[in-house]
């Protein structure tokens, strides 16, 4: 009986040990499509696995700050990275990897041509957008209905996601009749819903520059170098436009 | 005139038994039910009383019929008017002495007269966990006449009372008994106990 | 650090009480009844039903909140019916919240008051019958007096489980001020925006009130123990 749990200690800090050498990559929730795409190229070129933790930008800022071992962190905007930055949690400054696409999104054939109009009918009773507070694009969905002249009219209607991911959850399942997401959504395979959807005339909203840094929970650590400049090669920048961002 | 008529199956240590009961209690009669401890006696008169189903039956009172488990006839216990002294006791912890024979009735003047004769008179507003034994086992039987039941069963009712205060209460019971026209029945698993009291006897064995 | 109350916003803790007192009263009518009938005789139809009650105690909150997402989707089924017919939508508003808080929070009020009831004698429901009081006059005037201690434990389980519902709220409140932002979701988001300051008041405001009202069921259960001759 002995040797069996022996045996079974060993194997699991043999599976731990395999694990812990994977890279830990934070990835904010408008990310979880395309970062399965980047996971699997970046292994058939260097044959290295990383294992993305996905969550809303503040929420992994949060964690990183008490101590959580990402080695790097793919946000959805600037700043939660460079307050980050600030206290001394990278030794690099953060670098804009891709910038994102803001869409109106529905999983009924709605017609977003006037879709500023569309908002304020009885038609749309629910509009669904990330917290503006924590989520990047939340933000930017504010700030495209206060562009619009819109945004105290649907006040009323709007309803806020813990993240983009909730918000995806809210249109897909249909318990909002719209909701403001990434066009990263429409984009991956993984989706079975079929969705409706239109871009957000960029021009209403601050550009939302999605920023990485590389955490000093990674000093020393080559592998983690490479997948940096892996995100920053053209090859990554193919399949982020490929979901829809746009690159320089 | 109460007939009675039932078979019950009974759990016991050994097994199962069959508890097999016929009897014919005349009105205004009192019976000692007699038999060593696990009988039968509180199941037989809980059937009577209506708590329990036996599988076969027929109780019949005044021409009335109380179950027929043939015809699929039960009348509730709520409807059958029968007092009862339950061998626990089974106050209501959340009452008053006063509140006891409240709940029964609105009978001032009997409910007076049913704590003079139980000896509560000055405990009325006591609840059952400040009386003693014998205290509690009588305004079990006081809540139980309060009703001016026509059918009274006891289940080992002065079990906690003492000799000399048994004597009176009973006297003072049998009072009532003749007034009310009661028929009872009483269990004991004391031969001597109820002589004087009882002038039929039942045993279940 | 400072704790300054003037700048802060105590909807949250109001939502919250308001959630919580509707759920325990919803609850106290429902589960009173359901607690009773479960706790007399067994039968298969019963022990089924008990089980799913006491479901939410062990179900991941995010489960009981997803499965709700999707029943009442005003897309399909019955959120479509309700939708339509009454123009309400349980997802995103205040009364969801309470549907849902009524099952999450079910086996806190049943389970207590089923146990209480079936310790009690059935000698003193049968004594009530045998003086000709009917099923319901028995629970009113016997049985629930003598189940005091556990009935206001029931309570306040019921009404602190309810406090701090978060899981379930996540899911279909949709963070909605004044409707669905209740306290908890007001400490996660608070925390999440660093603002250390406001889910500090918050959680000192829900401790306080949850051990104001855990120390007192002690003390009433201690007291009724000791009861004085009146």
């Amino acid at each position: 009986m002995k040797r069996i749990l022996l045996i079974i200690t060993g194997c699991l800090l043999f599976v731990d040990v395999v694990f812990a050498q994977n890279l830990k990559i934070a990835v904010a929730a408008n990310l979880q499509p395309v970062i399965k795409a980047l996971q699997k190229d970046f292994k058939q070129k260097t044959g290295m696995d990383v294992e993305p933790i996905v969550g809303s930008s503040g929420n992994l800022s949060a964690q990183i700050r008490n101590g959580a071992p990402y080695d790097i962190f793919l946000s959805a905007d600037m700043s939660f990275p460079e307050t980050l930055f600030k206290e001394g949690f990278s030794q690099k400054k953060p670098v804009i990897y891709a910038q994102g696409s803001l869409i109106i999104c529905s999983n009924q054939n709605i017609g977003f041509e006037n879709w500023e109009r569309l908002l304020l009918t009885n038609r749309i009773k629910k509009i669904a957008i990330a917290n503006p507070k924590i989520a990047p694009y939340g933000k930017a969905a504010e700030e495209t209905l206060k562009d619009k002249g819109i945004l105290d009219d649907v006040q009323s209607k709007v309803v806020y996601g813990e993240s983009i991911s909730q918000v995806n959850t809210y249109i897909t399942s249909g318990v909002v009749e719209v909701g403001f997401t990434t066009q990263a959504l429409v984009k991956d395979p993984a989706n079975k819903t079929p969705l409706f959807w239109q871009v957000i005339d960029p021009k209403t909203y601050a550009p939302i520059a999605q920023g990485m840094i590389i955490l000093k929970h990674a000093n020393g650590n080559a592998d983690a170098g490479k997948f940096y400049q892996y995100i920053l090669s053209p090859a990554a920048k193919a399949i982020f436009k490929e979901y829809g961002y746009r690159v320089q | 005139m109460i007939s009675v008529d039932i078979e019950k199956k009974l759990k016991t240590y050994s097994g199962q038994r069959v508890l097999k009961i016929a009897g014919q209690f005349p009105a205004g009669s009192i019976t000692k039910v007699y038999g060593p401890s696990g009988a039968g006696k509180t199941t037989f008169l809980k059937i009577i009383a209506g708590f329990i189903k036996p599988e076969k039956g027929e109780i019949t009172v005044n021409q009335t019929c109380w179950l027929d488990t043939g015809s699929g006839i039960f009348m509730p216990p709520q409807k059958r008017g029968v007092g009862f002294v339950f061998q626990d006791y089974a106050l209501f912890p959340n009452m008053t002495v006063k509140e006891h024979l409240e709940y029964a009735t609105n009978d001032a003047a009997w409910i007076e007269r049913l704590l003079i004769i139980g000896k509560l008179e000055t405990l009325t507003q006591h609840k059952p966990e400040h009386l003693s034994g014998g205290q509690q086992q009588r305004l079990a039987i006081l809540r139980a006449m309060a009703i001016k039941p026509n059918l009274l069963l006891m289940d080992e009712p002065f079990s906690a009372i003492d000799a000399e205060m048994k004597l009176k209460l009973i006297g003072e019971l049998r009072k009532l008994f003749d007034e009310l026209k009661t028929t009872v029945l009483i269990v004991s698993h004391n031969q001597q106990e109820l002589d004087g009291l009882t002038n039929l006897e039942i045993i279940i064995s | 650090m400072i704790i300054n109350l003037s700048l802060m916003d105590f909807n949250p803790i109001w939502l919250t009480l308001k959630l919580a007192g509707i759920t325990t009263v919803l609850l106290l009518a429902v589960g009173l009844p359901v607690a009773w009938w479960l706790s007399k005789g067994r039968s298969i139809f019963k022990i089924i039903l008990e089980a799913i009650i006491t479901m939410p105690l062990v179900l991941p909150p995010s489960v009981l909140g997803f499965y709700l997402l999707l029943a009442f989707s005003p897309q399909h089924g019955v959120g479509k019916w309700l939708q339509q017919v009454f123009n309400i939508q349980f997802v995103f508003s205040f009364q969801g919240l309470v549907l849902a808080s009524v099952i999450y929070s079910m086996p806190f009020m049943i389970g207590p008051i089923k146990s209480a009831l079936q310790q009690l004698p059935v000698s003193l429901s049968q004594a009530s019958y045998s003086m000709g009081k009917s099923k319901w006059q028995t629970f009113l005037y016997v049985l629930l007096p003598n189940i005091k201690p556990s009935l206001l434990t029931a309570i306040v389980l019921t009404f602190a489980h309810t406090l701090g519902e978060f899981g379930v709220v996540l899911m279909i409140g949709g963070n909605i001020p004044n409707v669905t932002r209740v306290a908890s979701i007001a400490v996660y988001d608070s925390v999440e925006q660093m603002d250390y300051h406001s889910a500090n008041v918050y959680s000192l405001i829900l401790f306080a009130i949850t051990f104001i009202m855990v120390v007192g069921v002690f003390v009433f259960n201690k007291y009724q123990l000791k009861s004085p001759l009146e």
